[in-house]
């Protein structure tokens, strides 16, 4: 459950600008800020740069990206004293494709309450309880779709692209994750399904904590290493 | 437009009270002589191809008359005045029967039945088409006036409605990605006893009524899925109704009397309500109950007390005031995930709604001049507690389940609003040959406290309060005039309409409203009836194919696509009397 380790990093947090809305005057204000997310995918240390035959996997495949997108949800603040508030008072499940730029800031409706916290969390994907087939109707989430015979909800992930296989031939690969199946006997008939997987984990942001003042808005940066994907915890070949 | 003085029935634009219940259906009438009498109507118009074709018969005699009638509307895809084609569709096909008896003098009975079938119906503004819709209405009636002295009417009516629909978005782009059809049926059955009689100088009308209203419907989702060369596919069905019943009984009294040149009018009206479900869906988060305890009953109080006093030669004032009281609608309290507003939203009922109380006072002027024409203007206030109306929920609560919707929203009790209008009218004596006629009609709402939701980039960042800010989705103000001619004793007449729409600008920022610009539209037409049997009429609506969409039905929901009302439209009607 802490494979998110190797390729999320809290990258830096500054104190931005005040949000100054007029609000409800009741119930009293309690002191508190603003969250906002910006989302990277970096490969091998750089921003990933799509459609281009540029990388190579710690298997020695040659391969380009053409799309990653991913589901993030229940992102968990935890403070010092041990208490914690769940980003659920807007949304709580979040969409990001890189394709989609307005997708990879989230900016946290909830009012995080000012305080010092130890660290921050969120699930890669959707946990079990809520990933349930045909919350989402509408593009883009839509297309994230996992078949109910296979488990239903929706892919955690999709990292979509292409590799230079043995013979020399570019080919495409699909790098899915979502809900797992157990199959009885040999090979993948769905008929013989017996139990489903749930891969969804818990990411754990290294270095996260931090200091929010009243009515401050905190930006954090934060990356994906899309070439770990294929290293860990095992390195990954796309030719077998 | 808002009228207190009539039998306990309040209503505010879009909302009406109880009391009010409609059926449609058609009515017999007796014969002095044994009679048939027949009709036959052919329709054509053009743009969107219109037919219409009726055919009715009527007869009977002093005791035993009868009328029926069947026909059939088509209208295709039609071209707006910007040259836009949008494609619609509606066929609806009808036929009505009805056959009343005069038992004894003054006892009347009437039987009626009415079946309405539609087909393929394709609603440019909605995400979705009706593939089917049977709707059914049968009626029971007996009445009896002059009864005596005291007693002076009676009337025992019954009716009984069902309807079977179909809406599914096969036949929208969207269907490649996720196919969904969603199938109601309801029931609604009902009936009143009125009586009226004369106490002195007071007329008394007093009476029951009963309604029971039955849904219940499933919507199917089906999405197809291909990963690894292999197809998937999912299925899921969801109740939009479930089981729901809502069961309205009232007991209500209207006293009209004179006093010297005033007349004055009250009612009272008591209405036990009740509504259940058994539904099983569940929704509370976070200690909030969204949908949860299912049944609910209400005792609702309405009355209004009113005076008409001729001030001075046929000018009349008239002043009311009253309190209706208006139980949330079975929808209201149980739909689950269906646009069914004018806006971008699936609607989520509420079980736990309070009914809406409407203070409301109004004011009219009548004047009449029988050179001249007659003039009314009439002015209300409304003062509305527990106004419903919706409100967003979070997608982290609940998430919207049509495609092309972008969220949910539930209905709910707003504390306080504010409603405000006036309707104007002018009709010029019939006696004249020149004809014309005038309107003019607004209402405003006020919110004074509505919750606005702060959306950067996409995302919802924060909330804020406007005061005073306009009730969404209000027509704005409209008039028309219309200007007729009658020539050779009634035989030609040209009519020519104007119908004029200010802008809204009036909108509701909390709910991001957009305005919409006024417009003018223009329309003529000539009826000639060259013989008693035969009446020709033809004319041409837009006349000058001016692109204009309505406030209440501008967008193509799940779109910022304008919905363009038809351009110029020519029409000819055709009919034979016998």
């Amino acid at each position: 459950m802490n494979r998110g380790l190797a390729f999320f990093i809290v990258i830096f947090m500054f104190a931005g600008g005040v949000s100054c809305n007029k609000k409800k005057e009741d119930p009293p204000r309690i002191p508190a800020g603003n969250v906002i997310f910006a989302f990277h995918h970096l490969v091998d240390g750089e921003p990933l740069h799509k459609n281009e035959l540029i990388y190579t996997n710690a298997a020695a495949n040659d391969y380009l990206i053409t799309e990653v997108k991913y589901f993030i949800s229940d992102i968990t603040f935890y403070k010092s004293d041990g208490s914690r508030k769940v980003v659920q008072d807007w949304k709580d499940i979040f969409y990001i494709d890189d394709d989609i730029p307005e997708t990879k800031t989230i900016r946290v409706f909830d009012q995080i309450p000012a305080g010092e916290y130890d660290s921050i969390s969120f699930v890669f994907g959707i946990s079990e309880e809520k990933n349930q087939s045909f919350i989402y109707v509408n593009p883009p989430e839509v297309f994230m779709a996992w078949p109910t015979v296979l488990g239903g909800g929706y892919h955690y992930m999709m990292i979509n692209g292409k590799w230079k296989d043995s013979t020399g031939l570019t080919m495409p690969f699909d790098f899915h994750m979502g809900i797992g199946q157990l199959y009885k006997g040999e090979g993948y008939n769905t008929d013989s399904i017996y139990a489903f997987v749930q891969n969804w984990f818990i990411v754990n942001l290294p270095g996260s904590g931090f200091s929010l003042k009243d009515q401050d808005t905190l930006s954090f940066q934060i990356a994906m290493n899309i070439e770990s994907w294929f290293e860990t915890p095992y390195i990954y070949d796309h030719n077998y | 437009m808002n009228q207190l003085m009539t039998l306990v029935i309040f209503f505010v634009r879009n909302r009406t009270y109880p009391g009010s219940e409609r059926v449609e259906s058609p009515q017999p009438e007796p014969y002095l002589q044994p009679a048939i009498h027949g009709k036959i109507l052919y329709g054509f118009e053009s743009n969107w191809n219109g037919q219409r074709e009726h055919l009715e018969l009527a007869g009977g005699n002093r005791n035993f008359y009868f009328r029926a009638s069947g026909g059939f509307k088509g209208y295709g895809s039609y071209t707006a005045g910007n040259k836009e084609l949008f494609n619609t569709s509606f066929r609806k096909s009808y036929v009505t029967a009805a056959t009343g008896f005069q038992i004894k003098e003054k006892h009347r009975f009437t039987l009626s039945y009415a079946y309405n079938q539609g087909n393929d119906v394709q609603f440019p503004a909605l995400p979705m088409d009706e593939q089917l819709d049977k709707t059914q209405v049968a009626s029971v009636n007996y009445e009896v006036s002059g009864l005596g002295k005291i007693w002076n009417s009676l009337q025992v009516m019954g009716y009984f409605s069902s309807v079977h629909h179909a809406m599914d978005n096969y036949n929208r782009p969207v269907a490649s990605i996720m196919q969904a059809i969603t199938i109601v049926d309801a029931w609604d059955a009902g009936g009143k006893v009125v009586g009226s009689y004369l106490a002195g100088d007071c007329k008394i009308l007093t009476g029951l009524d009963f309604e029971h209203i039955y849904k219940d419907g499933q919507k199917k989702m089906t999405m197809k899925m291909i990963m690894s060369g292999d197809t998937f596919t999912s299925v899921k069905y969801t109740n939009v109704f479930n089981q729901t019943e809502l069961n309205n009984a009232g007991i209500f009294g209207e006293l009209q009397s004179r006093f010297g040149n005033v007349d004055f009018t009250a009612a009272l009206r008591l209405d036990y309500n009740q509504a259940n479900s058994a539904d099983t869906f569940y929704l509370v988060k976070d200690d909030v109950a969204y949908f949860d305890k299912l049944n609910s009953d209400f005792l609702n109080l309405s009355f209004s007390a009113g005076v008409k006093k001729r001030l001075v030669s046929e000018f009349y004032l008239t002043a009311a005031l009253g309190l209706g009281t208006r139980s949330p609608s079975i929808l209201e309290r149980f739909i689950k995930l269906l646009p069914v507003q004018f806006d971008s939203y699936d609607y989520l009922g509420n079980p736990q709604l309070k009914p809406e109380q409407n203070y409301q006072v109004d004011l009219s002027l009548d004047y009449y001049l029988p050179n001249v024409g007659s003039f009314t203007v009439n002015g209300f206030f409304s003062l509305v507690h527990n106004y419903i109306l919706g409100k967003i929920i979070p997608p982290s609560v609940l998430k919207p389940s049509t495609q092309g919707v972008i969220g949910v929203k539930q209905f709910s009790n707003v504390d306080l609003v504010y409603l405000t209008g006036f309707e104007f009218s002018y009709t010029s004596p019939s006696q004249k040959r020149w004809g014309l006629m005038a309107t003019a009609a607004a209402t405003f709402g006020t919110n004074p406290d509505a919750v606005k939701y702060l959306v950067s980039e996409g995302e919802v960042v924060g909330e804020e309060t406007v005061y005073n800010d306009p009730l969404p989705e209000i027509p704005p103000l409209e008039g028309s005039i219309q200007f007729s001619y009658k020539f050779f004793k009634k035989r030609l007449v040209p009519r020519f309409m104007v119908r004029l729409v200010n802008a809204q600008n009036r909108v509701s920022e909390a709910d991001e409203e957009e305005k919409t610009p006024g417009f003018v539209t223009a329309a003529f037409s000539l009826s000639y009836i060259p013989c008693n049997y035969f009446t020709i009429s033809a004319g041409v609506d837009n006349i000058l194919d001016n692109p204009y969409y309505e406030h209440l039905n501008r967008r193509i929901i799940g779109s910022e696509q304008r919905l363009y009302e038809p351009g110029r439209i020519f029409y000819i009607n055709l009919a034979i009397k016998f």
